[in-house]
């Protein structure tokens, strides 16, 4: 007799499953429960959680949730998993009962999804707006069955053997990998929004004809090769030494110092009826009297000194410099009148 | 005697020293792992590595940690078993808190670590080395994370969000192979009014309306004046330069004096 190999070992062992959740007390014939499943049904498995998979060992497990015969020659194999991000993600493999013994397939789960920025502003609601795919399947697996009569005998077309608890068909945790968090899936690009000037309670408020206040996304799911480039201001280094990437804001490093204001996305204008195109909607430096004679505010004081009178008129915002000689001696023919 | 012709799994693998390469002591002379002590193991550092071995354990009273090294480091991967011990598997993670892989075992095989005393047990390779069927080879991904100054470690999907001064923006360039690559700009510009974002959150920002222009009105003639590029304005007398001039404009750090240059008249102090 020749020597068993792995696969038939397996097929007479409730190996990939863990000990007692499968194979227990499976009757010669006829329907099964997942409990019963026969050990020729699987005689190997093994499954890689990805990087964004949620899985962590010791809580999570992987189990066979169900075998459908969805026709007379079709089979159906459907792993999933406890882990929260893997709840509407399994496994599902297909197997002809033409298929021989020890038929191996891999399987990836779907990728996780995400709403491009630019649906999420079109879509009236987020349900309503398709989804884009980024990064990695959220997990792999490979199967490998036994002979396919032994499943085609104890399930009727039709029907499915499906697991009713959580201790059933779990899977031995020595054939899962997990990778989850292991690497970078992908970048995306945005920018907070910039400080937008207030106006006063009695000034007409500053108006965008657009959403301020958000995050606005430039890039989503950028993936493989990937360059920074120094823009103005910047300096970007690299240490190969250290692996490290350092950003340094310096006056006029990169491209130097910018001419104009630097939008945070392409569409972005000034407020509405902006009288100078600043993005922020304030006053340049030159626009806005910030000193009287090198003397800033925010209070300034006017002192009247001899043959001098000051005078306000606050409802008007008007001031008054009279040089109007007061106390001073006057030969009788003087009509001095100076001007400022 | 007679042997179980399909053993299961775990059950086949009693009384060997597998997840131990068969040369393993698993002594370092002084304590020792019992075969079976772990039924199967799968290791797989992130940051790769080959020839896994336990290199130390520690026992304290409330736990034990075990340390797992490779042919990179004598520290690639820790894991730890609360005592008394009720796992029946040890989660192996890095450094940075990322799996690594998993010990398997039951609480009864792990007890042997808390019978070693409380203290620092080391191996060399020779004596723990994992067989290689438990080493499982990590694809290369290119970049794994971001670990920022302060130790933590970003993963999966990473944003970049340019704030307070800072713009990013993207574009698609070519590389000398004539492939497009993505690529990242940033820009330090600075934010103008960040002041007043720091008052927002405290609400101690007031918004003003700044005077922009001063109208000066001399008889019937009428001046806008704007301020300069500093945003000063200039008030000075005419005719600064002549000897004879009267007005005085003086600057001070209370104020601007206006005044006129003059003798007052002598009071006469007699009825």
């Amino acid at each position: 007799m020749p020597r068993p190999n792995f696969f038939n070992d397996n097929i007479n062992r409730t190996f990939p499953f863990q000990w007692a959740t499968a194979g227990v007390d499976t009757p010669g014939s006829g329907s099964v429960t997942m409990l019963q499943l026969p050990d020729e049904i699987v005689a190997d498995c093994g499954f890689i959680m990805g990087p964004e998979s949620g899985f962590e060992e010791g809580t999570h497990t992987v189990f066979l949730y169900k075998i459908t015969r969805v026709s007379s020659t079709e089979f159906t194999y459907e792993f999933r998993s406890d882990a929260p991000n893997l709840a509407d993600a399994p496994l599902v493999f297909t197997r002809q009962i033409t298929d021989p013994i020890y038929t191996t397939e891999f399987v990836e789960s779907i990728l996780p999804g995400f709403i491009p920025f630019s649906l999420s502003l079109s879509g009236s609601a987020s349900n309503s707006t398709p989804e884009a795919f980024c990064g990695e399947p959220y997990w792999t697996g490979y199967l490998v069955t036994g002979p396919m009569s032994a499943i085609a005998d104890r399930l009727a077309i039709g029907n499915s053997i499906t697991r009713a608890s959580s201790a059933e068909s779990l899977v031995e945790p020595a054939l899962i990998q997990n990778l989850n968090e292991s690497q970078l899936v992908s970048l995306s690009i945005a920018n907070a929004d910039r400080t937008r000037a207030l106006r006063p309670e009695d000034c007409p408020p500053n108006q965008w004809p657009f959403q301020t206040g958000i995050i606005y996304v430039n890039r989503e799911c950028l993936q493989g090769n990937l360059r920074f480039r120094s823009g103005y201001n910047m300096s970007v280094s690299q240490s190969n030494l250290t692996n490290t990437l350092q950003f340094s804001a310096i006056i006029n490093a990169g491209l130097g110092e910018p001419c104009e204001e630097v939008k945070l996305f392409a569409e972005e204008t000034p407020p509405n009826g902006s009288p100078n195109n600043l993005l922020e909607g304030d006053f340049y430096c030159n626009e806005v009297l910030r000193s009287i004679n090198g003397l800033q505010g925010p209070n300034l004081t006017l002192f009247a000194g001899t043959g001098v009178a000051i005078t306000s008129d606050s409802a008007n915002n008007k001031v008054t410099v009279d040089i109007n000689l007061q106390d001073l001696s006057l030969c009788t023919y003087s009509t001095v009148s100076e001007s400022i | 005697m007679s042997d179980i012709r399909y053993p299961e799994f775990i059950d086949s693998l009693e009384n060997t020293k597998y997840p131990f390469i068969a040369t393993a002591s698993l002594s370092n002379g002084s304590v020792s792992f019992l075969e079976g002590t772990f039924l199967d193991a799968h290791i797989y550092a992130i940051d790769g590595g080959k020839r896994y071995y336990i290199s130390k354990v520690v026992v304290e009273s409330e736990r034990c940690v075990l340390t797992i090294g490779s042919d990179q480091a004598a520290n690639s991967l820790t894991g730890v078993v609360a005592i008394p011990v009720t796992a029946s598997s040890i989660r192996l993670t890095d450094e940075h808190s990322r799996p690594g892989g998993i010990l398997v075992s039951e609480p009864d095989r792990l007890s042997v670590l808390t019978a070693w005393g409380i203290g620092t047990h080391t191996f060399e390779r020779s004596q723990t080395e994992f067989c290689v069927t438990c080493q499982m080879p990590i694809p290369d991904p290119g970049v794994t994370g971001f670990r920022l100054e302060n130790g933590d470690i970003l993963s999966g999907r990473v944003w970049f969000v340019g704030d307070d001064g800072v713009v990013l923006s993207t574009s698609t360039v070519t590389n000398k192979n004539g492939n497009p690559v993505d690529r990242i700009r940033v820009d330090a510009v600075g934010d103008p009014l960040y002041l007043q974002r720091l008052c927002t959150s405290e609400n101690l920002f007031v918004p003003v309306n700044p005077i922009r222009t001063l109208r000066i009105i001399n008889g019937d003639y009428t001046f806008d004046c704007a301020p300069d590029e500093q945003g000063n304005f200039n008030i000075q007398m005419n005719d600064s330069l002549a000897a004879d001039a009267a007005l005085r404009v003086r600057t001070t750090n209370e104020g601007i004096v206006f005044e006129v240059e003059g003798t007052t008249p002598v009071q006469d102090n007699n009825p």
